[in-house]
């Protein structure tokens, strides 16, 4: 697979301009009328974004069997919801966290876990907006060490520094030395703390392992399936999606083994959680290359 | 730290499925990555849990980790200092 429209290339969409317009419209307008204005805006992105487009297109014909009228629909709520996420992460950043209201499931079983001492291997998803989340976290008083590539990084490193303020979190960066960060990671998990991957992406095409999702194929990392495995942690997924009325949803589902701890069962598991989570809340699978092979 | 040398080479075959290599094939001073042995960073996991399996050596710190993974003798030499079995 060396087509990059296939692949996801580490980046993602967005300059400093549009950041800053958003940051400004949500300061002096308000969320609700940010909101307004990416609906409007999000005509361009449609336009100007043809391979972002293509592949919500090919989701929502191939993946979620929607016919041609209503996939111009699904194209259009799909970047909505996209922007709505962006400029919650905005308002969540700039301490707008009144604004919303949180809540949680599985979150006893979520909390004895964390409880238990050990380290903990979470594993995310591009859906809904996991950063949401990141404000609550440090409040266990565990640290969280969140495993990405350089150059998504600096934005999310940028986002942490700004609003966490207990620096219980730390960023794993795997572009350049992996086996410094792996270190990093098994040192982590030793010393009782959070390791968190998102597992639906990959950088490096020698290390997939391929899988079958929702009636297609996909490309899963093998790396944070090979971590949890081998160092035999409790494997957490996690997921923040975002519900109606300007409310989070955390999700918190425990791993459990039927068939093995290896990385093909947890991967299983995995795809069988995101696949019931792409399910309820389509509009927010935010990986907008071609995912599905 | 000859014995040492060749157990670690052992326990490295065995526990990275390395099984078309003896402890004789392995240069103790090449690198273990990239360009001597060309173990990969899931290899370095694996590494790492042998240190705790056979040595009772529990890595605290990522950053002095980083030069013991140099080669098969720099393994020996920290687990030689640090071993708790």
């Amino acid at each position: 697979m060396t087509n990059n429209n296939k692949r996801w290339t580490g980046k993602s969409r967005g300059g400093a301009f549009g950041y800053s317009f958003f940051i400004h419209c949500v300061k002096i307008f308000g969320i609700r009328t940010s909101y307004v204005f990416m609906s409007l805006i999000i005509f361009y992105f449609i336009l100007f974004a043809p391979k972002a487009t293509a592949a919500s297109w090919q989701y929502s014909r191939k993946i979620l069997k929607k016919s041609r009228i209503n996939s111009i629909i699904h194209v259009y709520l799909h970047f909505y919801n996209f922007g709505k996420v962006l400029i919650d992460k905005l308002a969540l950043n700039a301490g707008l966290t009144d604004k919303y209201s949180f809540s949680f499931e599985n979150y006893e079983r979520f909390l004895s876990i964390i409880n238990s001492g050990m380290g903990v291997v979470l594993i995310g998803a591009h859906i809904g907006n996991w950063q949401a989340g990141s404000s609550f976290f440090g409040k266990y008083g565990k640290k969280i060490h969140v495993v990405m590539f350089d150059a998504e990084h600096e934005k999310i490193k940028k986002h942490i520094e700004e609003n966490i303020a207990d620096r219980n979190f730390n960023i794993i960066s795997t572009n350049g030395d992996t086996i410094e960060a792996l270190i990093q990671m098994k040192v982590a998990l030793n010393n009782g703390e959070f390791v968190c991957f998102n597992g639906d992406r990959f950088i490096d095409n020698s290390s997939i392992m391929e899988k079958q999702c929702l009636g297609g194929t996909v490309s899963l990392p093998k790396g944070p399936f090979l971590i949890a495995q081998k160092c035999k942690v409790p494997v957490v997924f996690y997921f923040a999606v975002r519900e109606k009325n300007m409310s989070y949803k955390f999700y918190f589902y425990e791993f459990k083994s039927t068939e093995g701890y290896s990385a093909s069962s947890i991967a299983d598991g995995y795809l069988s959680v995101l696949t019931s989570m792409i399910n309820k809340y389509p509009y927010q699978w935010f990986n907008f290359y071609k995912y599905w092979n | 730290m000859e014995q040492l040398i060749t157990d670690l080479k052992k326990y490295i075959i065995e526990e990275l499925n390395l099984e078309d290599l003896t402890p004789e094939d392995i240069d103790a001073e090449a690198p273990l990555f990239g360009s001597g042995l060309g173990l990969d960073s899931i290899d370095a996991l694996e590494i790492i849990l042998i240190l705790e399996k056979y040595y009772g050596i529990k890595l605290a710190n990522s950053v002095e980790a980083k030069p013991i993974f140099y080669s098969v003798k720099t393994l020996a030499e920290y687990i030689d200092k640090n071993r708790t079995k």
